[in-house]
Order: C-alpha cells, then structure tokens, then sequence
C-alpha cells in the first residue's frame, strides 16, 4: 500500500533524507520513530506530493506521489504533526470544508465526533491544542481512506483520548488499513504497531518487526536494597551501584529469571523496571544522535 | 466550485472592503462634485500648485473641471488609485499564497485530492470575482450618482476607465502571486513584491517631471492606466493588449511555479 523506494531529498551537504526505504502492507502499523529533525516529516511530506525527490520514489497504492499526488491523496487519510487550519476557521467550517473536499462518510463522522468531542462551534484560533488535534482526528478519520499517515497522533491529547485513539487505530489495522505513524509516544507504538523503524540523520538506521525489536531490546531494572554493603555484593554479581542502588540491565528472560533467584539471598527494599522496552532501546539512539 | 467557494468566503472581508470602500469614496466624491463646480475653487486650486505636484497625482490642470470624471481622473485614478491597487495586490497575494504557505494553512487543501494547479486556478478565479467586484461596483457607484445628482458622466468612458484599472488589478495580483509563491518566508515575499511595485510607482512619478525621465515611463506598468491620455482622446488600445499580454505570461508563471514548488508544510 505505502512503498518508499531508495527515497533521497538533499537540502544542503548534512540535511535531508537518504536512501529512505520502506514498506506497509495493509492490515499493519508502522511505527516511523526518530529525534526531531530526523527527517520523519519530510519523509511523510513526499508521501503527501508535497515535495519533489531528488532520488529514488514514494507510492501510495500504486500511485506514484509527486505525479499523481490527487490519486494517491484520494486514498489518504493525513493528520500533520501541526493542526494550523485557517484561524477564522470554526471547526465545523472546517469538517463541512472537508466533507465537501474529500469522500467522507457521514456514519463515520457522526462517530468520530462522539469519541473525539469538543465544541465545533469556536474559531480555531480560540481553540486549545487538544482540541485542535482532535478537529484533525476528526477530518482525518472521517474519510473511509485505505491508508493512513498520522504525524504525532497523540500529540495534545489527555490521557483518555489517547487511549481512545489507539482503539481506534487498532481498529482501523484490524479493518485492513495501511498505517504510517510517526510518533515519539513508545506505548502507543508498542500497542499499535507491526513493524517499526528509526531514522536518524535522514537515514533508517533500524527497522524490524515490534517483536523483533522487543526481543532485541534491554530492560533495565534498579533493586535498592536495605544497606551498601548488600548492594555491593550484588552489584558484584550483577549490575552496576549507586549507593544502596543497584541497576541491572536484562535482555532475555533467562537473565531476567537469573537474576530473580539471585535476589532471593538480598534483602532487597523495592525493585523498579527503567523505561519501557523499545523505549529504552530507542533512547540509546536517540543519545547517540544528540551527542 | 468547492475550493473557490471555500478561498472566495475565507477572503470575502477584505474583498468587499475594497470594493465597498473605494465605491464610498467615487459616490462621495461625485455627490459633492456640482457644489465644487459652482464654486470653481478646484480651478483656482490646481492653478496654484506646483506642476510637480500635479505630475506625481497625474492630475492634467488643462482639464476643465466641468466633468466629474475629470475631476476622478486627478483625484482617484491616479496616485490614489496606483498605492489602492498595489495593496490590493499584496493583499491577494499574502492572503492566498504568502500566509498560508508560509503558515501550513493551504494544508487543509493540500491534504485533499486536488491538485496544485486547481488550487492556483481557484486563487486567480478569487483574484477575477475581486476586481470584478471592486471595479464594477465602483462603477455602479458613479451610475448611482449619476442618476442621483444629473452629474452627465460619459459611460463609455468610465468603463473603458473600469476596464483598464481592472486589468491592472489583475496583473498587479498575478505578479504579486507568482513572486509570493517563489518563498516559503510571507515577510520576505512581502518585502520583494513591495519593493518592486514601489519601484514601478517611483518610475512613474519620475517619468513626468521632465522629458529627461520619461523613458522611466516605460519600466512601469502603472503607464499603462492613464487616466488622462485617455480623457483627452486616447483609445488604450495597446495599453489593454500589453496588460493582457502581462496577465497571460503571469498567470502562466503562477502556474508552472506553484505546481513544482517544493512545500516545506
């Protein structure tokens, strides 16, 4: 449904992106994750036939993006990375505009509106992000698109709309959609996706199923024990100390099982996991590429 | 229709404006056009001033002031008229091209399976709707004096007049669209299209201060709307097929430029 082949567009000798490629079938999420600037949304910008590649092409349903961007923007359904509609605008304006602009339907509509709501009768420029998010949600989903590219979909929204969100992606994923969403929010990508993929510096440095990615990830646990000279003899088996503090990476459930049984001779306070799987994972490119 | 209709309702407010605005000013100008022809002071006004001055209005002091289009042809088709059309110019051009690049708004119509060049069709169409309106209400509003206040105006004249400042209109508009869409920065684009309808202005004022200039007359397409040649007779025959020419090559630069432009939105 989405097939980005060998994608180049050079902005000047550093930025830009090169040799992007990748691939969503229908019936999947892909999770497109990178630091700002990575070049993510001028990734989803040639897919939208906003702009031209230097190399290398993007296709939407067949469709080739830049020549036949009025075919390929008939299949998609887009929600940016910034809601700047026309301040003047109401936002029921602005999904009577869209009803008229793209093939919408009106069941669909009824039933965003009822997920997603917020007062349609105030101009956007007096309307808060979460509510603008949620004008954009709505025109996205409103069209019964086969693909669709969400740009930091949660992006603004309260804890509730984003999990309402994910089940309505999910759904989507389940009815046979193609999904490309680009995102910084890990348990929204774990929920969600398929397959996911990292840039970094215009470049795809990692892409793999989520379970692939999982599988490959580091989990980090800290055990604070009841006194240093416990936490010693522990970090002297595993991990590394930090006063009464230990932190012990763990990759695969046979370590995680080791250590389990190697606590059983500590007395330990509390034990707390780090940051998400893929999170932690993705972090350490992401530090990579900051410093 | 749609995306015509939705640019035509998002820019309504400064297209009446303009249009409702200036149309005011002919018909309160025509209105008290018998009260200053009885007196007779615009005569001894314009005998008093410097010929310079009356250059840079365009105002011909061997006109006698027993018409009222006479006395519009100093008093708005003019200077007056010359900085109105490069507002609206710029106006057209930020309020359709500059601003909503420049913000993401053309997302909105991006996002939709239309393509450039119907948007660029739609914008022209918007351009078209606002100087019909802005020239034939201006004059309906002369029409309306006329028949109010017996004022004798010659219509074929005054349109021929609506005509020509409308096809500047639309030139004006066009160039200020194409040069808007060459940045993705409105406040630079701004600046270049001022600054090159200022040059036009500054050409045209200096091309009738002395014979030495006049050949600045032919930089500036402001030249074209002469107001006064053709109240001395002069049929803007070639005026009107240069402003078309222009309008024709504009229009076909908006065209090719938007529809490979690279938006960064």
């Amino acid at each position: 449904m989405i097939q980005i082949d060998r994608l180049t567009k050079r902005f000047d000798a550093v930025h830009g992106i090169f040799d992007v490629t990748l691939r969503v079938e229908p019936g999947t999420v892909f999770g497109f994750i990178g630091p700002n600037g990575a070049g993510k949304s001028t990734t989803i910008r040639h897919l939208m036939g906003l702009l031209h590649a230097d190399v290398g092409q993007a296709r939407v349903m067949g469709h080739d993006c830049w020549r036949e961007s009025e075919r390929v923007k008939a299949s998609v359904g887009y929600l940016p990375g910034e809601i700047n509609y026309p301040q003047d605008m109401t936002g029921e304006e602005i999904i009577r505009l869209t009803s008229r602009l793209h093939r919408t339907s009106q069941e669909r509509e009824h039933r965003l509106r009822t997920i997603f709501p917020f007062d349609t009768s105030l101009k956007v420029r007096k309307m808060s992000k979460g509510m603008k998010q949620k004008l954009g949600i709505v025109t996205c989903f409103m069209k019964d698109a086969p693909v669709y590219v969400l740009d930091e979909p949660t992006s603004g929204l309260d804890p509730l709309m984003q999990e309402r969100l994910i089940e309505w992606v999910l759904a989507e994923k389940a009815a046979g959609k193609a999904i490309l969403m680009s995102s910084h929010h890990f348990p929204e990508m774990e929920k969600t996706c398929d397959r996911a993929a990292l840039i970094r510096d215009g470049r795809i440095i990692i892409e793999a199923d989520m379970d692939e990615l999982k599988r490959r990830s580091v989990k980090v646990y800290q055990i604070k024990l009841t006194s240093e000279a416990e936490a010693q003899a522990l970090a002297e088996k595993v991990g590394t100390r930090d006063g009464c503090i230990v932190t012990v990476p763990v990759s695969t459930s046979d370590e995680l099982n080791a250590l389990i049984a190697t606590l059983t001779r500590f007395e330990v306070e509390s034990l707390t996991s780090g940051a998400d799987e893929l999170e932690h994972m993705f972090m350490q490119y992401y530090g990579e590429a900051t410093s | 229709m749609t995306l015509v209709h939705s640019l035509f309702k998002q820019n309504r407010s400064w297209i009446f404006g303009y249009a409702f605005g200036t149309s005011l000013y002919l018909f309160f100008l025509a209105a008290i056009f018998p009260s200053i022809k009885e007196t007779g002071l615009i005569e001894g006004k314009l005998e008093s001033l410097p010929p310079e001055l009356l250059d840079v209005f365009k105002i011909d002091p061997s006109l006698a002031m027993d018409n009222v289009v006479n006395l519009l042809a100093g008093n708005y088709y003019g200077l007056i008229f010359y900085v109105l059309a490069i507002l609206f110019a710029l106006t057209f051009a930020s309020r359709l091209m500059a601003k909503p690049v420049d913000s993401g708004e053309v997302m909105l119509y991006m996002a939709a399976p239309i393509s450039r060049g119907a948007y660029v069709s739609a914008s022209l169409i918007v351009l078209l709707l606002a100087t019909v309106l802005f020239v034939v209400l201006n004059g309906l509003s002369l029409t309306l004096a006329d028949v109010m206040f017996d004022l004798g105006i010659d219509y074929g004249l005054m349109w021929t007049l609506q005509l020509n400042a409308g096809l500047l209109l639309l030139v004006l508009g066009a160039i200020a669209f194409v040069i808007a869409s060459l940045f993705d920065d409105s406040s630079r684009s701004y600046m270049v299209t001022g600054g090159l309808f200022a040059l036009f202005l500054i050409a045209n004022i200096f091309s009738g201060f002395s014979e030495t200039f006049s050949w600045l007359e032919r930089l500036s397409v402001f030249s074209l709307f002469d107001a006064n040649a053709q109240l001395q007779g002069d049929v803007p025959t070639v005026s009107f097929l240069v402003l078309i020419g222009l309008l024709a090559l504009s229009v076909v630069a908006c065209y090719a430029r938007f529809t490979r432009k690279d938006l960064s939105i």
